[in-house]
């Protein structure tokens, strides 16, 4: 599953999951059919309008179906098919194995190291953002533990690590000011650790700090995880 | 689109409150979690078993509170039962005119439930002279202000705020030392302690096998509020009940490390009832008011274990929001995540569900909740149920969003055109990019290179 | 929840620990000459060292200390467990600045302290001064209660 945010603005990102999944030997289907997952509106309280959008993510994505296995680049979106569609339809069960990418290579394929360097002259210094949509998913540092094992770069911790980003989807449209400071913050956290790239596993939270980061001329790069994995050979 | 009442509070907030708001909740959260980590081998089963404990008490919630009533009243400590804000102030009001001269001093202990009622404004009413005996409640006593937080009333507030304050009430010379101001409210407090005909506290827990009323603080004032004056009333919300103190380790620890990040607070005071005829102290009466105000409605609906809550206010310290807005922007005496589902839940959707909306849905409230309350997944609900019931201007047309999620044809003709549509004026989009940099397509398109590919 | 025997027999070493961290003491009873002649209100098991120490008696609003006896004592939390009593004055260990707590037993938890049962009367586990940290997260001992708690372990 692709997800709105990289069918729209990041497709690179797509590409890299599709590369990292090809390395380590899955076979990737993509169906075109495919829209969104129906979060938007479900965040929003619009449930009826999000139900009809999720009625077809069922459909296209085979989620009756035990057999069918979805990864997503996005905790957000993986959270909606697990947890979201549970609240919207009571009676019904996601039977299909739906999982977070990162969560994938790690749990599900047990990948616990990623041989591979990055591509650049010196090591780099780097952070990683938790995305919040990762609690509710129990992934922890999972990303963060395979990150770690790719060559040249140097880990620094985030301080204030459980803090959000501020993006919130509508939340950041409806409540600019606090979504604004809470990205504000979560940079300021960023540069106490005077990192030259920020990682994280989610496209929301990247789309809303870069855009803050951009704003203030920052030579901070904004990288998602399947990027830096599918960089590393 | 209008600006939303949280949105509009962050707009006009003085950035000092936002540093002291930051500064003393990020504090919190890291003293908790070194506490919680010493206290408990395994914190994740305590807050399992916490949370298993409180849904027991919620289900049974009739017979212990039958079971205390019984309990306590054999113990000479009276209980009395209020549906609502009204009826428990009159039950104050009734013992303090029996008890107390009119114009006599009632020492309040900090207590979320009395704020709830607005007891201070009722005593007050009926010409009694109620005084906050805790530190910061007392300072928003005399400012004429309102608590930010429920652990901690005056994280809005700095020193210099408080000096200010106090120099105004004449409690000492100026100074910004906390220590000096702290000694100086001490010796205020005192009088009104000795002065004291009623005393009035909530209650943390009320324990249903031995009829006992427990309170923890810090500071000593709720012990003396409780213990100098002649009454002694306890206002607590039906869901304060426990079992039987053999839970009270588990809840008392819980507690202190989540609010505090204390091992255990200073005083853990259990109390079994009025002085015994050679007690040379202690009140000659004790009094329990259990106050509904709304509480039964919940326990019945889909925020029930909202009533879970042991008041920590970690889901406060840690929330992003909250830490941008401060605890007055929530308008109730809940703030934070659990004001955002409490305070609708009790007063109506209609009178507060947009706290709902305020809220980035991060969950970090969830993952500290003593008594892993699922804040996130009960807002979204609060958001569904005010769709339903047509409340708030829908900000976004989902509607037409759903129609182009409906087909691949629509959906792709919508993404080309995104690029496109940021360049447009829309009110959302003006609000998005007053600090940031709108997205752009970046790279390469996937479906683009799936088809080349393929 | 699982039933253990409650260990009744704590580490004194831990307490002292966690009293000092808290800002309290263990103290042994010579050293408290310090109080000597002092206004004190105390328990009245304790008349015949009020006498020895001189001290004066004082009402629960005048008192410069407070002479209590616990319970027992808690290692874990570095607390100690007072009930109310027709020896002791409630007011007695809240309202003077110094509180001195005789201890006799020490439990090792706060698990265990309820195993073992709290006294029926009303009664307050106090862990260390009483504090506040309402101005600026500043922490600030003795707001209401006393500033200063020791414990002297009776033989
Ligand atoms: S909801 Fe949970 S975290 Fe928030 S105050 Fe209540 S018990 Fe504490």
């Amino acid at each position: 599953m692709l997800t709105c945010l990289c069918d729209a603005f990041y497709g690179e990102v797509g590409i890299a999951t599709v590369e990292v999944l090809q390395r380590i030997g899955c076979r990737v289907e993509f169906p075109a059919e495919q829209t969104c997952c129906g979060q938007p509106p479900f965040n929003a309280g619009d449930w009826a309008a999000s139900r009809a959008v999720a009625e077809r993510c069922r459909t296209v994505f085979e989620l009756d179906d035990p057999a069918s296995v979805v990864v997503t680049p996005s905790s957000s979106c993986a959270a909606m098919l697990r947890e979201g569609y549970a609240m919207l339809f009571p009676d019904w069960t996601l039977r299909a194995q739906v999982f977070e990418f990162g969560e994938f290579l790690v749990r599900h394929r047990g990948i616990v190291e990623w041989p591979g360097r990055l591509r650049r002259e010196e090591p780099i210094r780097a952070v990683y953002h938790r995305a919040c949509h990762g609690r509710g998913l129990h992934l922890g540092d999972l990303h963060e533990r395979l990150l770690g094992t790719v060559e040249g770069i140097e880990w620094v911790g985030l301080p204030q690590a459980e803090q959000c980003c501020g993006f919130g989807g509508a939340f950041s449209a409806t409540h600019p000011k606090v979504s604004t400071g809470i990205g504000m913050e979560k940079l300021a956290q960023v540069a106490t650790t005077g990192a030259e790239m920020l990682v994280s596993g989610d496209m929301g939270c990247l789309m809303h700090l870069k855009g803050l980061l951009s704003r203030q001329h920052s030579p901070i790069e904004v990288r998602h995880f399947a990027q830096v994995l599918a960089e590393a050979q | 689109m209008s600006v939303p009442k949280v949105e509009a509070f962050a707009r006009a907030l003085r950035g000092e409150v936002v540093t002291s708001v930051r500064t003393a909740s990020a504090a919190k959260v890291a003293s908790r979690v070194s506490t919680l980590g010493e206290a408990f081998d395994d914190i994740e089963s305590a807050r399992t078993e916490a949370a298993r404990i409180k849904d027991e008490v919620l289900d049974r919630l009739r017979d212990l509170l039958l079971e205390f009533e019984a309990r306590a009243t054999a113990r000479r400590i009276q209980v009395h039962w209020a549906s609502d804000a009204a009826e428990a102030n009159r039950v104050v009001l009734e013992i303090c005119r029996r008890v107390a001269e009119p114009g006599a001093i009632v020492a309040k202990a900090k207590s979320m439930a009395t704020e709830e009622i607005g007891l201070n404004s009722a005593l007050e009413g009926a010409g009694f002279r109620p005084i906050e005996t805790d530190l910061g409640e007392y300072v928003v006593q005399i400012d004429g202000d309102h608590p930010s937080h429920i652990v901690t009333p005056i994280i809005h507030k700095n020193r210099v705020d408080v000096a200010r304050s106090f120099v105004r009430e004449g409690l000492g010379p100026y100074t910004e030392d906390p220590a000096e101001l702290t000694m100086q409210a001490r010796a205020k407090l005192r009088d009104v302690f000795r002065q004291a005909s009623v005393g009035v506290s909530g209650a943390n827990f009320l324990i249903a096998e031995t009829g006992r009323i427990v309170l923890v603080e810090n500071e000593g004032n709720n012990r003396f509020s409780t213990t100098a004056p002649r009454v002694h009333i306890a206002v607590a919300g039906i869901e304060k009940l426990l079992p039987s103190e053999r839970e009270l380790p588990l809840f008392l620890k819980l507690l202190a490390g989540s609010a505090t990040g204390q091992r255990l607070t200073t005083y853990v005071h259990l109390i079994s009832g009025p002085r015994e005829a050679n007690d040379p102290d202690g009140p000659e009466e004790v009094h329990v008011i259990f106050l509904d105000n709304g509480r039964t409605r919940v326990l019945e609906g889909r925020y029930r274990e909202i009533l879970r809550c042991i008041r920590c206010g970690a889901c406060l310290n840690v929330c992003p929001v909250y830490r941008q807005v401060s605890g007055h922007a929530y308008r109730h005496v809940y703030s934070g995540p659990i004001g955002a589902v409490l305070a609708p839940a009790l007063e109506g959707i209609d009178a507060i569900g947009d706290l709902a909306k305020a809220s980035t849905l991060c969950g970090a409230c969830e993952e500290v909740c003593p008594v892993k309350i699922p804040i996130p997944r009960m807002l979204l609900e609060l958001r569904d149920e005010a769709a339903r019931a047509g409340l708030g201007k829908r900000d976004i047309p989902w509607k037409r969003f759903a129609t182009l999620a409906g087909s691949e044809l629509l959906w792709r003709a919508g993404l080309t055109l995104l690029p496109i549509a940021r360049k447009l004026p829309s009110a959302l989009g003006r609000e998005w990019a007053q600090k940031r940099e709108m997205p752009m397509r970046e790279g390469r398109s996937f479906r683009e290179w799936w088809r080349e590919r393929s | 929840m699982a039933v253990q025997k409650p260990v009744v027999d704590g580490d004194w070493e831990l307490l002292r620990i966690r009293l000092e961290s808290l800002g309290a003491e263990l103290r042994t009873i010579e050293s408290l000459e310090e109080i000597r002649g002092r206004r004190a209100i105390w328990d009245t098991r304790l008349a015949d060292l009020a006498i020895d120490l001189g001290l004066i008696a004082a009402g629960v609003w005048d008192a410069e200390v407070g002479l209590s006896i616990a319970e027992f004592a808690i290692g874990e939390t570095g607390s100690v467990v007072l009930a109310a009593g027709p020896e002791s004055a409630r007011l007695g260990s809240l309202a003077p600045p110094l509180n001195v707590v005789f201890v006799r037993r020490l439990v090792a938890t706060l698990e265990d302290a309820f195993a073992l049962g709290m006294p029926a009367a009303t009664t307050v586990i106090v862990t260390g001064p009483s504090r506040t940290a309402d101005i600026e997260g500043i922490l600030v001992r003795g707001v209401h209660g006393p500033g200063a708690v020791w414990v002297v372990r009776e033989p």
